[in-house]
């Protein structure tokens, strides 16, 4: 009896210690497929690491990094004022990527350029119909993501840069990019947002301003107007493994992987 | 030796079967402990009569009358659906069906009643939902009706279970009485089995609505996800437990958003809590008009 106690004491213990050498990385669903690939790129590299990646959004990715939970929270925003305040100055936001977040509709609505402010009016509820922007009399159909949605976060601060009030109350939500992309295609009418790195030939990508969101305009300075960085978050003072999976994603090989993901690399 | 290992055995005993009462207990002070911030900082009006859902605008909107709108809708249309099917189903097996299609068909509802609530939002958001859409020129499928229906079907084997269980509660006694007075198979089963059985049956709707009201999954798939109140059943809709799912994650620990969540997660608890009273006082006074006394 009391052997089987200790040795159930010691797997306890043994598992814990197992568990230490692992990454866990929580957040965003946008940097996901970056966390992801690298993850698997990184594991292969390096046998005996174990790099677990989670999504669930920017906001329990920080939540769980500010407590403790995981190592890295993958982000597509930067700490908010509140976040920041819990973190006590303890998190360092690693820029691994740069992302554009691209307006996209049905594959036959006739519009194909919108203006920020337009964007802005859309979201808000004030433009209620695709013939006030020329084209078909055909009713909009907003979708959103949920709040906890880095891609939201995101969209809603450049909306609110241009003087946003508050989203329309009848929109819909979709739960992932994947979702919205599937939802914007199942639409006449819909109006919706996702990464550039979730864009597919399923939907249609507005220009803004006239800029069309791509790799090249997505860079800092390349015009596109709805673009941002995203982040690997980590605390000051890591694990070894931990600095040397965030610089494997900051290095060459890890920023080639960015790119074939269609995020645009920092350098 | 032995009797400390019996001593041993009776308290593991008495600790499970303690236990539920230990969690419930606990779920409801974290419940009220977490609402408290919002029950002080939001009023109760305008928590459960606003329409505005804003929480992460600054100042937010706290307004859940379109939420609980959401619910009620949801599972008011869900009850239409499954009330009719599951009783009937309940019926037809109980006093139709041949021993044989008995045993096929139960086993069939209980499968159904295992199928997990992902299985039947997935079913409902590739197939049904593209499916209604086409068939009302709707532009969206995503709404207050898809929603409904998937859930209805998915509450069936609840309805019928219970309801069927109650059926068979009716003293043998009662039947045979009111076939020996003359009348026929319909009559009896429409003036004497339905009503003898009555109070067990509003027991499995009841339940079969606190279900309905407490399913998430499904209606984060298939509902739309607008905070408005409905104005059609092809409007779409959010509600509470998919506005808990779908915002706890973002909220941040300890501010008024997470503390709102939890206000609308103790406004839906106590609403199924109040749906488990009436089942149970229900349940009680039906056994002993029947003079089971249990």
């Amino acid at each position: 009896m009391r052997r089987i106690l200790l040795m159930s004491f010691a797997a306890v213990i043994g598992l814990g210690l197992a568990a230490r050498a692992e990454v866990s990385i929580k957040g965003s669903t946008t940097v996901f497929p970056i966390a992801q690939k690298t993850a698997e790129v990184y594991m292969n590299n390096h046998s005996g690491k174990s790099v677990s990646v989670s999504g669930g959004g920017s906001g329990i990715g920080i939540t769980a990094l500010i407590d403790g939970t995981a190592d890295i929270a993958a982000s597509s925003r930067e700490l908010k004022s509140e976040e920041a305040a819990r973190a006590e100055g303890n998190i360092i936001e690693e820029k691994i990527a740069r992302d554009a977040i691209a307006m996209v509709v049905h594959p036959s609505n006739s519009v194909s350029n919108l203006t920020r402010a337009q964007v802005r009016d859309i979201y808000g509820g004030k433009i209620k119909n695709w013939k006030e922007l020329g084209g078909a009399d055909i009713k909009i159909v907003l979708a959103n993501r949920e709040s906890t949605s880095g891609t939201f976060e995101a969209l809603k601060k450049f909306l609110v840069d241009d003087m946003f009030e508050k989203f329309a109350s009848r929109i819909y939500t979709a739960a992932s990019s994947g979702a919205m992309t599937n939802f914007v295609a199942g639409s006449k009418g819909a109006i919706g947002y996702v990464g550039l790195g979730f864009l597919d030939s399923k939907v249609k990508a507005l220009t803004i301003n006239g800029v069309a969101p791509t790799m090249e305009t997505a860079k800092e300075g390349g015009g596109y107007p709805y673009s941002r960085y995203l982040y690997m978050m980590r605390r000051i003072e890591v694990r070894p493994e931990v600095m040397d999976y965030v610089n494997f994603v900051k290095s060459k090989d890890g920023q080639a992987i960015v790119k074939e993901l269609k995020f645009v690399p920092i350098y | 030796m032995n009797s400390f290992k019996e001593k041993l055995i009776k308290r593991l005993f008495c600790i499970t079967a303690y236990a539920s009462l230990l969690f419930l207990a606990g779920i409801m002070f974290v419940l009220f402990k977490e609402s408290l911030k919002a029950l002080e900082e939001v009023s109760l009006p305008a928590f459960l009569l606003g329409r505005e859902w804003y929480p992460t605008d600054t100042p937010p909107e706290f307004g859940a009358l379109s939420l609980f709108a959401g619910s009620l809708s949801v599972s008011f249309i869900a009850v239409l659906v499954c009330v009719p099917l599951g009783l009937g189903s309940a019926l037809y097996l109980h006093e139709i069906a041949s021993e044989r299609q008995r045993k096929i068909l139960k086993p069939v509802v209980e499968i159904l009643s295992g199928v997990p609530s992902i299985i039947f939002g997935f079913f409902g958001l590739v197939v049904f939902a593209p499916l209604l859409q086409e068939m009302f020129d709707l532009p969206v499928g995503q709404c207050l009706l898809t929603a409904a229906i998937i859930l209805g079907v998915m509450t069936i084997p609840t309805i019928t279970s219970l309801s069927e269980d109650a059926l068979g509660f009716v003293p043998r006694s009662f039947k045979e009485a009111s076939y020996a007075l003359g009348a026929d198979r319909w009559q009896t089963l429409r003036r004497v089995t339905i009503p003898a059985a009555a109070s067990g049956i509003i027991t499995s709707i009841i339940m079969g609505i606190g279900r309905l009201m407490g399913e998430t999954m499904i209606v984060l798939m298939v509902a739309g996800g607008a905070a408005v109140i409905p104005d059609s059943l092809f409007s779409p809709v959010r509600p509470m437990t998919s506005t808990i799912a779908a915002e706890m994650g973002e909220a941040a620990q300890g501010t008024l958003h997470f503390s709102v969540l939890f206000e609308i997660g103790l406004l839906l608890f106590i609403i199924t809590f109040i749906l488990n009273v009436i089942s149970e006082l229900i349940s009680r006074r039906y056994r002993l008009k029947l003079g089971q006394g249990r």
